[in-house]
């Protein structure tokens, strides 16, 4: 008995506390740290590049459309909304979009823009899109009215708080990459470009899964955790064409395979919603938090059954639920959601962030198909507790540059421009 | 050799314990939701006719809208228009045939931190027996008829849903931390 004892109790307890105090840190770094599903990198430390690299992909221009609508919508956004200088007339936003369409087409193939001062980092264009918009002001004054798509404001919504810091602007660019640096470098090359003409007014960046974390085609979840976009038209279907491709409206044609653009920024309150458990979340809207199916289905696409009640005869999906509400029954009332997530660090607010969500929807008309869903969404939704949009805009996106011509050419120019070729001299 | 049988039973009992609370996980006692504390009609209260309306008062407010059925004994129904919210309560009218027998009054309500709550109450109206039959376990929030069913009773648990992500990841490191420093403190004291 030399003290064995004493030293087993001591080095069982002491063994037995480590063990809880591992747990203990384990527990509270997993809610932390993802589980990686940690791939050996080669002992050389570089990354074997496994089928194309990212970088070098490239988007084309198809048809008449401008890309970044229908293209899979990359990881990040620059969007960048510019107000016209008091000189800038019409002859000036020629030459401006002359010039920001040139930039936009060459960042997209890898090519340094005219100028570049670091064409190194045009090198990569990872995707790279550039898509234009003219805000209502533009096409009132700008346009002649023989052109001008049908495009105006959306109406006041009860629950928006706008700010006028990211309020409606003359022109936009949506500026998507997968790069962050390469889509640092080309929204850089634009606004430089466009100085003498327009200042901008804002810049919203955003962001979804880096490329390659989840596979391609995965529905994106924004920051409040949920599956968002479910529901949104692929340009593989038949549907998505009359719902995102404006026909001829305005005329002349000239409009023809553009579409238009409403910009919502929605501040979300995450402080206010890390109070709400997994259950109030998935009442809220009408989704489970893990898969994305709806609360009456088990897959993600799965048709949400808002008939289906429960055993007290109260519907499963709560019918002030976000899906519920955003459903209609008029299939006109769609259009093409292309959101990303925002997180701007503000140290003015406890959370030391605003983030949100910056929406993103086009349609071919949007006060057909988006207004009346935002009206219900304004009306009565749960998820309004959690919510609050604080910018609003919209925007005419004209179709894609005619050859050897500019975007927005048709609508500053008439089409005859185009066809004969007689654009006015920059 | 039996101290130290003991205490490695102790470790063992801690850490069966302790499986047992992760296992029992999201069913751990729930922290402050709203739930239901009065209601007019009461669970099993007697009246000669149907009272005008109901009210359901609830320890925290509610969001709108509040959700409400009302069922009589022949299978009509018996709220008439919306719930009304002022607050943490809910107001509905009653009315139609009114005929005699028991009543169920089901109740869905959001709280305003987002947790759905649901349940029952059974009533009667007239002479006859509190005649509840259908099963009092309340509806679970988000899955259809995931509940389990209980004994009837006139008056439902209500269902709170339990603690949050948050809670139960808080409490289960606390606890965890908790055991490893009684066990280290207990290891420093000398044995009797």
């Amino acid at each position: 008995m030399s003290g064995g004892p004493r030293w087993d109790r001591r080095r069982v307890l002491r063994t037995g506390a480590a063990a809880f105090g591992g747990a203990g840190a384990g527990w509270s770094g997993s809610a932390l740290v993802a589980n990686g599903s940690a791939t050996a990198a080669p002992a050389d430390g570089r990354t074997p590049v496994v089928g194309p690299s990212a970088g070098a992909e490239t988007v084309p221009v198809v048809g008449t459309h401008q890309p970044g609508v229908d293209t899979a919508p990359q990881a990040h956004l620059a969007l960048v909304g510019w107000s016209l200088r008091a000189g800038t007339d019409g002859t000036g936003l020629i030459r401006m979009m002359r010039l920001l369409s040139d930039d936009a087409a060459r960042l997209a193939t890898g090519t340094a823009a005219l100028a570049d001062t670091e064409p190194e980092l045009a090198a990569h264009p990872a995707r790279l899109t550039v898509t234009f918009g003219f805000g209502p002001r533009v096409l009132r004054e700008l346009v002649p009215a023989a052109r001008r798509p049908g495009l105006t404001d959306l109406p006041p919504f009860g629950r928006d708080r706008l700010d006028p810091r990211w309020g409606q602007t003359d022109v936009v660019a949506q500026i998507c990459c997968d790069d962050p640096t390469t889509l640092a470098h080309a929204r850089r090359m634009l606004v430089k470009d466009a100085r003498t003409f327009a200042e901008v007014r804002w810049i919203q960046a955003g962001f979804r899964t880096a490329r390659g974390t989840v596979p391609d085609g995965t529905t994106m979840r924004n920051l409040m955790g949920q599956v968002d976009g479910t529901v949104n038209p692929a340009p593989a279907e038949p549907d998505f064409a009359p719902l995102v491709w404006a026909e001829g409206d305005g005329g002349d044609g000239g409009f023809a395979g553009g579409t238009f653009l409403v910009v919502r920024r929605i501040r979300m309150q995450l402080e206010k919603w890390d109070r709400v458990d997994r259950v109030g979340r998935e009442v809220v809207v009408g989704r489970r938090l893990d898969t994305g199916a709806p609360l009456t289905g088990e897959r993600e696409f799965d048709e949400p059954d808002f008939a289906a009640t429960d055993r007290f005869g109260f519907p499963v999906i709560d019918p002030a639920s976000h899906i519920a509400r955003a459903r209609s029954a008029d299939p006109g009332e769609r259009f093409l959601r292309r959101a990303y997530n925002y997180t701007e660090p503000d140290p003015a607010r406890s959370s030391g962030e605003d983030s949100g969500l910056v929406f993103l929807a086009f349609a071919a008309d949007p006060a057909r198909q988006f207004v009346p869903v935002q009206r219900r969404l304004d009306q009565l939704d749960r998820l309004n507790d959690w919510v609050v949009t604080i910018g609003s805009a919209v925007y005419a996106v004209p179709p894609a540059a005619p050859p050897g011509g500019y975007v927005g050419q048709q609508l500053l120019e008439g089409i005859e421009s185009v066809t004969t070729g007689e654009s006015s001299p920059s | 050799m039996r101290k130290h049988a003991r205490s490695a039973a102790l470790v063992a009992a801690v850490g069966t314990a302790l499986v047992a609370v992760l296992a029992a996980g999201w069913s751990l006692p729930a922290a402050a939701h709203a739930s239901l504390v009065g209601s007019d009609p009461d669970a099993g209260q007697r009246f000669e006719r149907l009272p005008g309306q109901a009210q359901l008062e609830f320890s925290e407010p509610i969001s709108a809208p509040a959700y409400v059925v009302v069922t009589a004994p022949d299978g009509s129904r018996a709220d008439q228009g919306e719930a009304r919210i002022d607050g943490g309560v809910v107001t509905v009218d009653l009315g139609g045939a009114a005929p005699e027998g028991t009543y169920g009054l089901a109740f869905r309500v959001v709280s305003e931190d987002g947790h759905p709550v649901t349940g029952r109450i059974a009533f009667v109206v007239g002479d006859g027996p509190l005649d509840d039959t259908l099963p009092s376990a309340p509806a679970a929030s988000t899955t259809p008829d995931a509940g389990t069913d209980r004994t009837p009773a006139a008056r439902d648990e209500v269902d709170d849903g339990g603690p949050s992500l948050g809670q139960v990841q808080v409490g289960v490191a606390v606890a965890l931390f908790a055991v490893a420093g009684g066990l280290l403190l207990w290891s420093r004291r000398r044995p009797r």
